[in-house]
């Protein structure tokens, strides 16, 4: 047990290289595309990330001791053969697939999730707007397995933030496509660009941390598109750069829905149903959405091919949107 | 978490945001009809737009769709957010 209180927090040893990494990338933006980055959407996401370290430091405690408790229930004396440690990187990751899938299929989830999401830029700083609510939203069940299996929570807490460093690069567009080996095997930056779209065909896939193989196993992989680039953010956006609003939105959205809805089933169903889930069906989730756009793709090919074509026939508009009306982008 | 650590990451936050305002990035503008139509067909599922009216500075549109529906894009930080307007609501374009 002397090892477990010794292994640093890796994140921490990170932080610096964050900071100048986001600096050069701030520099290419300037030389190549400066939409790619918007000052105060740089400083929204830079804060919720700061938040979140706040955040993540005063429920530390309470987690790690969960882990602990769960731990002596372990069902195999793993402790800190070499071996485990490859072997946890990699469970963690399973796992770390787990909750993000989760985090994108189940509101109540999605809530604290939907933070790394609000930004509709996709650099750098994207990476660490992380939330302040995952210990509310009990985001930290997913790992218990691995304690119950026997992995020393030490091991895993620092397994988790290797994993969460690998994130970081992940979040750029000044890298395209790395080799194709790469490309198969592990997380990149294309693969987790179609992650963060809100394009139809992107939603809700790639949900890897470092192996996409998990996704291509689990049948959520969708490869990037040069003819489809990727736009970012939610599919209905928040417009404001408030950290309070970004922060807590979905959960006040959840809030209000769970009062109102009529009956258990529909107030079960707005918190732990997927985003977007209405008990009449009048909002957007991520199969209406692909619906919509598969139906108005279909038309415009029919209006492009014959001049017959007319309005009426077209898919009925969106509708209005409800402020919660946000499916998992 | 030490308080070095802390201090010294609301630094690196406060001076990256000020870099990337130094640095003159961020603002956009609508090149044309055709994008601001582009991007409300992007921002809203289903909705096909007929026609759009730029704002004069670009930086808003109004978008109309083939049912007559209307759609409001604003710029928000270097990118724009779209939002269907209620029928017979007027929208300013810089609200």
């Amino acid at each position: 047990m002397a090892a477990v209180n010794t292994l640093p927090d890796p994140v921490d040893y990170a932080v610096p290289a964050f900071v100048l990494l986001v600096f050069v990338e701030m520099l290419i933006a300037r030389a190549k595309d400066r939409r790619r980055y918007c000052p105060k959407d740089t400083l929204t996401s830079l804060l919720l990330g700061f938040g979140s370290t706040i955040a993540g430091a005063l429920s530390a405690g309470l987690v790690y001791a969960l882990a602990v408790e769960v731990h002596a229930f372990r069902l195999f004396e793993i402790g800190w053969a070499w071996w485990a440690w490859p072997l946890c990187f990699v469970l963690d990751d399973l796992a770390y697939y787990a909750f993000h899938r989760s985090a994108h299929r189940v509101r109540w989830f999605w809530a604290s999730h939907v933070i790394h999401h609000s930004s509709q830029h996709y650099n750098l700083s994207t990476a660490l707007r992380q939330t302040w609510t995952g210990f509310v939203s009990l985001s930290f069940l997913f790992r218990l397995p691995l304690f119950l299996i026997g992995f020393p929570p030490a091991m895993v807490f620092f397994c988790a933030g290797l994993n969460l460093i690998y994130q970081f690069w992940i979040h750029t567009e000044v890298i395209g496509r790395c080799p194709r080996w790469f490309e198969a095997v592990r997380n990149t930056p294309s693969h987790h660009r179609v992650h963060h779209a809100t394009n139809a065909r992107y939603l809700d896939r790639n949900y890897a941390g470092v192996f996409i193989v998990w996704d291509r196993m689990f049948g959520t992989f969708a490869p990037e598109r040069d003819d489809d680039r990727p736009r970012y953010g939610l599919v209905k956006n928040i417009g404001t750069f408030n950290l309070i609003w970004a922060a807590f939105h979905e959960w006040v959205g959840i809030a209000r829905d769970v009062w109102r809805a009529p009956g258990l089933a529909a107030k079960l169903g707005y918190a732990f149903g997927p985003p977007g889930w209405s008990h009449d069906g009048s909002r957007d989730t991520s199969e209406t959405i692909r619906e919509k756009w598969q139906r108005r793709a279909a038309w415009k090919n029919m209006t492009s091919s014959s001049s017959a074509a007319a309005p009426a026939a077209a898919p009925s508009p969106a509708g209005l949107p409800e402020p919660a009306d946000t499916a998992s982008a | 978490m030490s308080a070095t650590l802390l201090i010294g990451s609301l630094a690196g936050v406060l001076g990256l945001a000020l870099l990337a305002r130094l640095l003159g990035l961020g603002a956009a503008q609508l090149a044309d009809e055709a994008e601001a139509q582009a991007i409300a067909e992007a921002e809203l599922p289903g909705f096909i737009a007929a026609r759009a009216e730029l704002a004069a500075d670009r930086e808003a549109a109004t978008v109309w769709g083939i049912h007559g529906e209307r759609v409001c894009l604003r710029r928000h930080g270097a990118q724009f957010v779209a939002e269907m307007l209620p029928a017979g609501e007027r929208r300013d374009w810089r609200p």
